[in-house]
């Protein structure tokens, strides 16, 4: 050899440790990658399961105040709905008490 | 499962990691774990220390899949974040390129092939060490991966003529450590 600088060093003594340790970080680097979308994973499980259900639920009672705010039930609406006509009917929707006469005259065809 | 033999290329591998395939970034590794070693080897010496480097480096590699601007050069920016990651490895420890004691000789049934194998193993670590990060580098990546010198300047931010000039001076000096050992011995 006229140049000790120009052949190959020789360095298959390390070989098997080379690849041994490629082989490890091959290993240790796929199960940090598993780790850390198994983590992501149960993120997004527990979202699933508990946020967004609840979400959703805040979302529904937010728009049962919000159409209750725009279209509230009128008293003269509850006495047509359940007592439809009579006397009776107009002191809900009047919102009045009954005078004598009127009971007296309600009463009449029961006598 | 040989995850060297894929056939895609590195650019499509690269393509498919982004997209979520994390077998497909398994393949650039098993493709490029020994490279990625050889790097991190020289810049911090120690074997056990430069699987810490690398492992953690290519996992932050695979997080950051998304800045590698040409995927079909993968390979030149996996080492480049190796390297940068080893570099920092080494501040943040500040340790000493390679332990002179803890070495372990393997032990078994063919005892003195094994002692024979792990003082010749040991005795090219001692030489390896006393080299600069730059020579042990070349050396590494050239003679033992077989890496061009355009690959080792891309990869390392260094120019072709620099990296022959380093791997010239390593393998000078690894060859002196190792006959003036074996003189002393």
């Amino acid at each position: 050899m006229t140049d000790a600088s120009e052949g190959r060093a020789d360095l298959s003594a390390l070989e098997e440790d080379t690849a041994l340790g490629a082989t490890r970080v091959m290993a240790r680097v796929n199960r940090r990658i598993s780790a850390e979308r198994d983590l992501w994973g149960g993120v997004r499980l527990r979202l699933a399961r508990f946020a967004i259900p609840a979400v959703i639920a805040a979302a529904a009672s937010l728009a049962a105040i919000v159409l209750g705010r725009v279209k509230a039930p009128a008293p003269d609406h509850f006495a047509q709905v359940v007592m439809g006509e009579g006397p009776a009917a107009r002191w809900v929707s009047e919102n009045r008490r009954p005078d004598i006469a009127e009971l007296v005259a309600l009463a009449a065809p029961v006598r | 499962m040989t995850l060297e033999a894929d056939p895609r290329s590195d650019a499509e591998l690269v393509a498919r990691a982004r997209a979520g395939d994390d077998l497909a970034f398994g393949a650039l590794v098993g493709r490029h774990a020994r490279a990625a070693l050889a790097v991190a080897r020289g810049v911090v010496g120690d074997l056990d220390l430069a699987e810490d480097v690398c492992q953690d480096a290519l996992f932050r590699i695979w997080q950051r899949l998304g800045d590698c601007r040409e995927p079909a050069r993968f390979a030149a920016w996996m080492a480049r974040a190796v390297h940068r990651h080893a570099l920092n490895a080494v501040r943040r420890r500040r340790t000493a390129p390679l332990s002179e004691s803890g070495e372990i000789v393997a032990a078994g049934p063919s005892a003195q092939q094994n002692i024979e194998a792990g003082e010749l193993k040991r005795r090219l670590e001692r030489a390896l060490a006393e080299l600069s990060v730059e020579q042990r580098t070349a050396v590494l990546l050239f003679d033992q991966e077989e890496w061009s010198h355009a690959q080792i300047a891309g990869a390392l931010d260094t120019t072709e003529a620099m990296s022959r000039q380093h791997l010239m001076l390593g393998r000078r000096r690894l060859r002196t450590l190792l006959g003036t050992e074996r003189e002393g011995a």
